[in-house]
């Protein structure tokens, strides 16, 4: 069975689908309150209306449907979006190692943070939305000046984009840690844990932004497999074969930026997801970027998903955050894949 | 060639004059401590006018309420009470000390908890010359009432230091007198705000003591320090209160916002809204406010 026969690649989709059901039925299920599976279904049934909810314990009610509910959504949409945007940026550099890191978007969403937790900025009006909105702003604009920086006349060099995001990272990772030197005790650890990450704060308020800025572009993205595999030849070769090259390098970039901005923002750092997800894919489906798109949707938002589980569990009643989670299990896992693939290739 | 230099010549005769500008006072220190007994006996010594830095917080406070406010030349970053403090130089966060920057400001004592660090650059700064005291950091009554005997005691104001320990025995005698039965006191959870996750207090920190001493009961004791919750904890931990520091408060956008954390709304803190914020130095300090911080508390818990 050669990775692209077509039946082989449904099965892998369906398998990867089931996983995300149980791991998502895990995900309400499990956590520092015991909730009964007995409980979970009246509170499904009430739900449906099959009953009238009298069977409903109120607090596991609130547990499940106000904490864990729109929590596991919150890990499928950022590991999904994550983990697509990791795999268009890795087709847009035609390199395996690139990550949206590159575009400078998350360390200038790091400066943001940095700046509200350290100088201890609010916005009057929406003053615990200061944080998100820093973050979001300093990615954008951090991508706006890698961006003009990397054109030249008229048309972007991905090679100085590359130059300009690690010269962008390097400046707003001194502007972060200047600030890091002014921060107390408090601030310090506030700003540590900020940059690995945690879905602790996800809640129903925020899901229409986390859907809209990164399930939206992420959906987006999956029509663009098609041109990426034109781009994996070259850029003048995609552009014979009738890609806009410079229009598909700039809808790329325009879509990590903003799933990478709002992820960030709202979850802060989450290392490892966007690299390695889309590099399973590749090992499953082949290199077709229209099935890595896809496969990448589907495997990051299980192992987000996973990770949140874990980080909810391991260390209950307190947490563990996310980043550490994902690395700690995706790591040992990838580079296994890593040793297994070396050794079939060597047979 | 010669041009050049001259010029750097010059450079560095602006550069040396510019070095006994000011450190001329340290090189005095140094030789004060060449003969090693010094510093020790002139802390001692009475009457002495000393030029003290004082790391951390509750260190320069005591100082001030030991009546020698005017004799600190440099407190740590984070020393913000009384307001005579702003217009003293700030040494860097406590953890973070420069020997240079201390040196700097020629001081013939300088008074830290062992909180205080670096160790090298504290050892820097004793084989400079400057006596460097170390007081205990207990955040708890007894290491407040420890840390103002052995300050008072270095800079010879035991009377002084009597006063105010007896004062913030009494305080805390009343608040304890007005306490009821160990289960009807209310659950407290001090949530020192840590954006898209709450990170509290658990066993062992200032915050618990404080919360003790104002006759409630920490909410969490299953984990040490403050670590980031799970939400569901906090709606398993059931808290009575919330307490925050003003700039957190402040930073989630007030009651309303604190009420939004995940988890707040199922507490009987939120369901009571009994969020209440407290400034930062007087509930954790442990200085010789440390009193009025429990009687504060022990008042925003009804008590």
């Amino acid at each position: 069975m050669v990775a692209g026969n077509p039946k082989r690649t449904l099965a892998i989709y369906v398998a990867m689908s089931s996983c995300l059901m149980m791991v998502a039925i895990a995900s309400v299920l499990l956590g520092s309150v015991d909730v009964p599976f007995s409980s979970l279904e009246a509170i499904v049934q009430a739900a449906l209306g099959l009953s009238d909810g009298s069977n409903v314990v109120p607090g596991h009610r609130y547990i499940v449907v106000d904490l864990r509910l729109p929590r596991a959504l919150f890990a499928i949409i950022v590991g999904s979006a994550l983990s697509i945007a990791g795999a268009m940026m890795q087709g847009l550099f035609r390199n395996p190692l690139a990550d949206p890191g590159l575009l400078g978007v998350s360390s200038g969403a790091a400066l943001g943070a940095a700046s509200v937790i350290v100088l201890g900025w609010t916005l009057p009006g929406i003053p615990n939305f200061t944080l998100p909105l820093a973050a979001f702003v300093g990615g954008i604009v951090a991508t706006i000046v890698v961006m003009w920086l990397s054109l030249r006349s008229g048309t972007t060099s991905v090679a100085n984009m590359l130059l300009a995001g690690i010269a962008i990272n390097a400046l707003c990772g001194a502007a972060t840690g200047l600030l890091v030197y002014v921060a107390d005790d408090e601030e310090l650890r506030t700003l540590t844990f900020w940059t690995m990450g945690s879905l602790g704060g996800s809640g129903w308020a925020d899901l229409p932004y986390i859907a809209g800025l990164a399930l939206g572009p992420a959906l987006v993205g999956l029509f663009l497999g098609r041109s990426v595999n034109a781009l994996l030849l070259g850029e003048s070769e995609a552009q014979l074969l009738g890609v806009n090259v410079e229009q598909l390098k700039a809808i790329i970039v325009v879509l990590v930026c903003v799933i990478m901005g709002t992820s960030v923002a709202l979850t802060g750092m989450i290392g490892f997801v966007g690299l390695v997800v889309p590099h399973l894919c590749r090992m499953l489906l082949g290199a077709d970027n229209r099935r890595v798109f896809l496969g990448s949707m589907l495997l990051g938002s299980t192992l987000l998903l996973a990770a949140d589980v874990l980080a909810r569990i391991i260390v209950s009643p307190a947490e563990l955050p996310i980043g550490i989670v994902t690395s700690l299990v995706g790591g040992p896992f990838f580079l296994f894949l890593l040793y297994r693939s070396r050794l079939l290739r060597v047979s | 060639m010669i041009r050049q230099f001259i010029l750097l010549i010059g450079l560095c005769a602006f550069g040396c004059a510019g070095e006994d500008g000011v450190p001329g006072k340290t090189g005095d220190a140094q030789i004060t401590a060449a003969d090693g007994s010094v510093p020790q006996a002139e802390a001692k010594a009475p009457a002495q006018i000393h030029r003290i830095v004082t790391v951390p917080g509750n260190v320069t406070e005591t100082v001030f309420a030991l009546g020698l406010g005017a004799q600190i030349v440099g407190a740590c970053a984070s020393s913000r009470y009384p307001d005579a403090v702003e217009s003293i130089p700030k040494v860097g966060y406590r953890s973070n000390l420069s020997a240079e920057g201390v040196l700097a400001l020629a001081p013939t004592l300088v008074i830290v908890t062992d909180e205080a660090g670096p160790d090298d650059v504290i050892t820097q700064i004793r084989e400079a010359g400057v006596p460097v005291e170390v007081v205990e950091s207990g955040r708890s009554l007894e290491g407040a009432v420890k840390r103002i005997t052995d300050v008072a005691s270095l800079l010879d104001k035991q009377a002084e230091a009597q006063d105010l320990v007896s004062k913030i025995q009494t305080d805390i005698a009343t608040v304890n007198a007005s306490k009821v039965t160990d289960d009807s006191k209310p659950k407290v959870l001090f949530v020192y705000v840590a954006r898209n996750t709450s990170m509290v207090a658990g066993s062992g920190t200032a915050a618990e003591s404080m919360i003790q001493l104002a006759g409630g009961v920490n909410a969490v004791t299953s984990f040490e320090e403050f670590k980031p919750i799970n939400p569901e904890a906090i709606v398993a931990a059931n808290p009575d209160f919330i307490l925050l520091d003003h700039s957190g408060l402040k930073s989630l956008g007030g009651v309303d916002g604190a009420l939004k954390l995940p988890g707040v709304a199922e507490t009987t803190a939120g369901q009571k809204r009994q969020i209440i914020a407290m400034d930062k130095t007087l509930l954790l300090g442990f200085g010789p406010r440390l009193s009025e911080g429990a009687q504060e508390l022990s008042r925003l818990l009804g008590r």
